[in-house]
This record gives structure tokens, sequence and C-alpha cells, in this order.
């Protein structure tokens, strides 16, 4: 029945270092002290309204199993419980961290609809307490990897591992996990209150816990005193957030976000990015969120898997899935980029455009066709005679912080993000610094992306559009 | 724009005036007159006498109702999670009795449970003794149930096609097994196809006559059969058949008063608001 010792991570905005927040479930015969609400709503301890009660224990990040007590008693009497030194030496015990650090891992999923292969020898591993987002485009598998986590589909092959165990068979309602659903599927014969005890009606809980419950839940989502309003009189926005408040009344280990803010309007979807986190942050759960939203991945998620096809392009943190794109697509698809076909000359000398350039990558060996990704806020702009890199600019949009130019060199167009304005016509030079180069291995990507020859907004937008669509039908 | 719709409206308007609220207040006007036309209570009294009669149509109404839910809500759920051909096949096996006349299909079932009648005959040829079913109220309820249950099944079965796929997946990952999943989410949120299949079969159950002359005999006299007497019958007597159909009425409306307490909060999809 014990969980064994878990570990999660929060950040401490105030105090500005982080954490680590190292949890062992107690045995059943250790009772929840009264109080423990305070300690989770300091942000410092989760939610300690487990079956098993969970007790947890703070030290400074770094060293982890070096004076532990000190900030432990601090988080705890805060908390309002009491430890005893023999509790404390009993979780220290080093390695247990390290092995139960992943809290799941796919590996080799196969998974096919109608002789479709959607995902095929598929692996990815979460740990524990962080927030990963699959990103990708409509029907690279992302929502797929999440429905075979909820055990909404068998896969044909491979094996689904929860804390270590094998969970594949295990159908939806015996899984750790809750799921967050694209149009939030609200029960709409229960109202607000109902839907948020459904989980808790069904685990037998006492009514009076699922009165506190649910009342903690809605104050989270601050949504105090909707507790008896149908679901029906509810904006998208407060849907969302009780389908938020219902999958977390039944204290995952794991949440399933599928597209959770694709239906609202731009600005309610940033607060919502903003509470999410939030939340995240304070329950200290391991969030898996779907989207197909770059810039929502970038803004929420301790890391990011980008996919394409079925397969992972490339998994890291946010910062260096844009700094340090592995391949074509990656770069093309977070934010915008400039590609161009080069040769690696040696380490730190790479050749594109027509010249060769000093940069910071190296290990591609001597003479290899890279690709080149140049962001489109890195270029300097100066005057046409001071550089090697001229062109003529050939459009020139405004897009409120800055001007999207779009200028031909020798018949490559490239992307510039600048905040001085230049006229269409106008020949402009171009300046690159090592550190505006990043340099890629070739890859099934190379040459279909990065050059603005054929770009236009409008149909970007249109593309967009139909992205949305079509993740409507997504299996 | 609304001179338009108003207009659109008008020929039901008109008919709905004539045919049904201008009889419904002569049913009332017989029902509170004697033969020379004054005013009088009597009618409505004497309904009193045929309580038993009443009460026979209702009990035979509510028990030919509650099988038809029984069978038909199983039956409405496996057609709604078939394949989308199937689906329509289904559907038209369910309405396939209702093409044939209604009469006809009466008949066939007196030939089938006559003493002398199919069921009785293929029995003795197997050496079983015979059964007496013809006349009996087990024999209205049949035919009650055969010849309505297509009307509970088409509410419910629509119903349960719009439920959407994700809410019976957020239950399950909430934690209900299959079980649970039925009982909390699919047969509640069927409540208004439930309660539109019962209204659908339990108002005509109630006040058949066809069903009850032919199946039942005379010793199983429903509230339709004794109306039936006083208009074409021998008993001629419309202003105390117009006194017992005024009494039906509002005995339905109380039922269906009752039943719709069933289904709190707002009236859904498909269902029939009363």
């Amino acid at each position: 029945m014990c969980g064994g010792p878990r570990v999660k991570k929060t950040i401490d905005k105030k105090r500005n270092f982080s954490y680590s927040v190292f949890i062992a479930f107690a045995s059943e015969k250790m009772a929840a002290p009264e109080g423990g609400g305070a300690a989770y709503k300091s942000g410092l301890v989760p939610s300690p309204r487990a079956p098993l009660w969970a007790r947890s224990l703070i030290f400074a990040d770094g060293d982890p199993f070096q004076a532990p007590g000190r900030f432990a008693r601090c988080a705890f009497s805060r908390a309002g419980l009491c430890v005893n030194n023999k509790d404390t030496q009993l979780l220290f015990r080093k390695g247990d961290a390290g092995t139960l650090n992943t809290i799941l891992s796919l590996q080799n999923i196969a998974v096919s609809y109608d002789g479709e292969q959607v995902l095929k020898g598929f692996h990815l591993d979460i740990r524990d307490g962080e927030f990963v987002t699959l990103l990708g485009p409509s029907g690279c598998g992302k929502t797929t990897v999440l429905r075979t986590i909820g055990g909404f589909i068998q896969p044909d092959a491979g094996d689904v591992f929860f804390y270590g165990k094998n969970i594949t068979a295990l159908p939806p309602h015996k899984r750790e996990v809750n799921t967050i659903f694209q149009k939030y599927a609200l029960f709409p014969h229960l109202n607000v209150y109902d839907n948020i005890a459904f989980g808790m009606r069904i685990k037998g809980k006492s009514e009076k816990d699922i009165k506190k419950t649910v009342h903690e839940m809605l104050a989270m989502v601050n949504l105090s005193g909707f507790a008896h309003r149908g679901v029906g009189q509810l904006s998208g926005g407060q849907q969302q957030r009780v389908a938020i408040a219902r999958a977390l009344a039944n204290e995952p280990k794991v949440l399933l976000l599928d597209e959770p803010l694709g239906a609202l309007d731009l600005k309610l979807r940033k607060d919502m990015q903003v509470e999410l986190k939030k939340i995240q942050q304070q329950t200290g759960i391991t969030f898996v969120f779907v989207t197909h939203d770059q810039e929502e991945a970038l803004s929420m998620s301790d890391t990011v898997v980008v996919m394409d096809g079925g397969d992972i392009q490339q998994i890291g943190s946010p910062t260096d899935i844009y700094n340090e794109p592995k391949n074509a697509f990656v770069a093309d698809f977070i934010g915008e980029s400039n590609i161009l076909d080069g040769v690696m000359l040696e380490d730190y000398q790479v050749r594109f455009a027509g010249h060769t350039f000093p940069c910071l990558d190296g290990g591609f060996g001597k003479n290899t066709p890279v690709d080149v990704v140049i962001r489109p806020e890195d270029i300097d702009v100066v005057e046409a005679d001071s550089t090697h890199i001229t062109g003529e600019v050939t459009a020139v949009t405004f897009k409120g912080v800055h001007y999207e130019i779009i200028v031909d060199v020798a018949g490559f167009k490239w992307m510039i993000q600048s905040t001085d304005y230049r006229g269409v016509g106008d020949r402009i030079g171009l300046v690159l610094t090592p550190d505006d180069i990043h340099v890629m291995g070739k890859s099934e990507y190379s040459g279909m992306f990065g050059d603005y020859s054929t770009f236009s907004d409008e149909m970007e937008e249109d593309i967009q559009a139909g992205e949305g669509q079509e993740d409507e039908d997504e299996i | 724009m609304k001179t338009k719709s108003k207009l659109l409206s008008a020929p039901y308007t008109v008919w709905m005036t004539i045919f049904i609220v201008l009889p419904m207040l002569l049913v009332a006007w017989f029902a509170l007159t004697d033969r020379q036309g004054n005013f009088t209570l009597e009618n409505i009294l004497s309904v009193g006498q045929y309580s038993n009669v009443f009460l026979r149509s209702i009990w035979l109404g509510a028990v030919a109702t509650f099988i038809s839910l029984l069978m038909g809500y199983p039956l409405a759920y496996l057609i709604s999670k078939m394949g989308e051909k199937r689906q329509s096949v289904m559907v038209m096996l369910v309405m396939l009795p209702m093409w044939m006349n209604f009469l006809l299909r009466t008949y066939a079932w007196m030939t089938l449970l006559e003493d002398n009648g199919l069921i009785n005959s293929a029995l003795r040829a197997m050496g079983l003794p015979g059964v007496h079913m013809i006349n009996t109220a087990g024999a209205v309820v049949l035919g009650m149930v055969y010849n309505y249950i297509p009307y509970m099944i088409l509410p419910i079965y629509s119903v349960l096609t719009k439920i959407d796929r994700s809410v019976i997946e957020a239950a399950e990952d909430l934690g209900a097994n299959s079980r649970q999943v039925f009982l909390k989410v699919v047969v509640p949120m069927s409540m208004p196809g439930i309660i539109s299949g019962v209204t659908m079969v339990f108002v005509p159950a109630v006040s058949t006559f066809i069903i009850s002359k032919m199946l039942g005999g005379g010793g199983n006299l429903l509230i339709g059969d004794l109306i039936d007497m006083q208009f074409l019958g021998s008993a001629y007597n419309p202003n105390l058949g117009s006194a017992i159909s005024l009494v039906l009425m509002v005995i339905i409306l109380i039922c269906m008063g009752i039943m719709n307490q069933f289904d709190d909060g707002e009236p859904g999809e498909g269902g029939v608001l009363l």
C-alpha cells in the first residue's frame, strides 16, 4: 500500500532559492493530523490529504542529504505537525530519491487507428512533480500519448509504468491519474458541487470530508460561492475551473490536460495559464499538458516534448528548445527561424550565405553539411555598406512590439524582427555575432522550413485556424 | 419579423382551435350538463362508481409502461452502442411493426393467444397442457407492451446517442467502474428520454379500448371501453362519457406531474414538455 518516498520540487519565490520537498508515505497507522492544509497553502508541502498521509521534509537544494532537520522542522511547525528525529532519519536514506524519481514511463508504445500507425516505439519518462508539455501540430500523436497514459487507449504494443509498476492493462478507473478534457466534459445533470464531489463519492468518502474538500477546491480555482450553480450556467472559463477542481479533488498523482485552454479567448487563456502554473506549483502534482500552442508550452512548462509524426523531435527545458533546437522542425515550430543550408568547415567555423562565420558550435566534423538557424530577433540591422550580408527589404509588417521585415538576400528571404523601421525597397545590411548562430545536423526536415519567400501572415492564420478545427476531431 | 412568424403559425393555430381546444371545451360542457342542457355535477359524481375500472386501467397501463421501460432501455442502450450502419438498421426494425395496421397487429395476437390458437396448438403438439391466455389481464398488458414499446425505445435511444463520449470517459477517469458509470451518469443523463418514453407509452395505454376489447374480453374493461360504450355502445350517454373523459384527463395530468418530478432540472433534448 505504501507509495514509498517521492521527491517534489517547488520554488519559493520570496526566498529566491529552490528546495526539494521530500515526501514519504507513512504507514496506515499514522493518521493525518489536522492543520495540514496550512503548509499546503503556504506552498511548502504538497497537499497532505492523501489516502495514506504523507510526511514532508524540506531541505535546501543542492545538498539534499545534509542537515534536513532545520528546514523540515520549520515547515512542519508551520503546518502544525510534530516530527521527531527518528522519522526524519528514516526518510533520508540515500538512493531512494533517484530510483523513484520517474513517476510515469512509456516504453516502446505502438498505437494505430484503423491500420494507421500513430505511435511506434514511443519512449517517454516523466519525472515526479514536473510540468511536462507535449507540443506538436495536430495529428502528431500527442493526444494519443495522453490517452494512453489515462488508459483510454490500449496500446498495440509496449508498456506504461507508474512508479515502476506496469499499468498497461489497468482500466482508466483504477489509475491514479485524472484528466482534464478538451471540452471539460462536466456532468450536465449535476451542479458544480456534485461535479467536484463525483470522484470522492465513488471512493465512498464521508459527506463531511467531501464538503470540506469541495470548498477547498472551489477556493483554489476562485469559484467560492458557485457550488450550487448548474454547470450550464457557467462561462467557458468557469467550466474549465470546475473541471480542474473536479480532477484535483480526486487527488491524482498525475494530472493529464488535453488542450484545456483551446476553447478560451486569448485574455482568459493567458490568465488560466498563470493560474494552472500556480496550482501546479502549489500542489506539486505532475502535470502532463497537451497543446499545439508553442507560446503556451514555453511559458508554462518545466519540460517541453516536441512531437511530430508520432516521434519525439526534442525534449528539453523551454529555453533549451528555443535556443538549441535539434532540427529544422523544432526550430520552425517553436518561434520564427531563418534556416539556411550551411557547411561546418571545422569546429566553431560555419559557412553559409556565401560567407564564413565564427560560431559557438562544434563536434560536427570537418566540411559537414548542416542547417543553420538564426532567430529573427537576434539579427542586427545596419547600413548596407558596413557588413557583408546585404539585401533589399521586400515587406514590412508592424507587429506592435517590433517590425517584421522580410529581406531578400541573394534569393533567400530572411525574416528580421527589429524595433527600427525600414521601408520596402531599402538596402540594408545584416550583422550576426557568433552567439546568434545555431548549428544543427541535417535531418529529414532539412530544406522544408525556414525560408520566408512564401510567407504571409494570412496563410499562417489559416493554417492555425485549420489546426484548431482538426484537433477537435482528433481521437 | 414577429408578424411573419405569427402568420406562419396561423394554420396550426386555427387547426388547434377548431379541432383541439373547441372539442375539449365541448367535452367539458357535456360533462357538466344533463341531456336537457342544464348544469349538473351528477355526471362527474357518478364517475365514482367506475373507480374499479379506473384503477384497473391505471394499474395495467403502469405495468405495461414498466415492462416497456425494462425491456426498452437495455435495447435502446445496446443500439446506441452499435456502429452507425447497424444503428439505423436496428431503429428501422424497431419501427417496422408500426408500418402495419394497429388493428391487424392486435388481431394477430388474438390468433396466437386463443385457446385453440397457434401457441396452444404448438404446446399440445408437444404433449404439454394448454394455457389459457386470451381474455386475461396479462394478454391486455402484452398487447400494450407490444404496440407501444417503440415509443419507449426511440426517445431513450435518441437521448443516449447524444451523450458526449468524453463525459463517460470523465466518469471512468474519476474512478467509476462500468456499473457506476451506467448508474451515475448514463441513466441520469437519459432521464429526459425516459420521461418522454414513459409518457408516450402510459398515456395511450391507459386510454386504449381496442387492445382490451380484443385481448381482454369482457372481464377486463378499461376506461377506454367505458367511454366507447357511452358514445357508440348500448349504454348511450354522451354526458357521462364526457365526464369520464374529463376525469381521465385530470388523472393523467396528475400522473405526468408526479413523473416529471423525477426529472429535476431543465428538460433536455428529446424530452417532451407536458
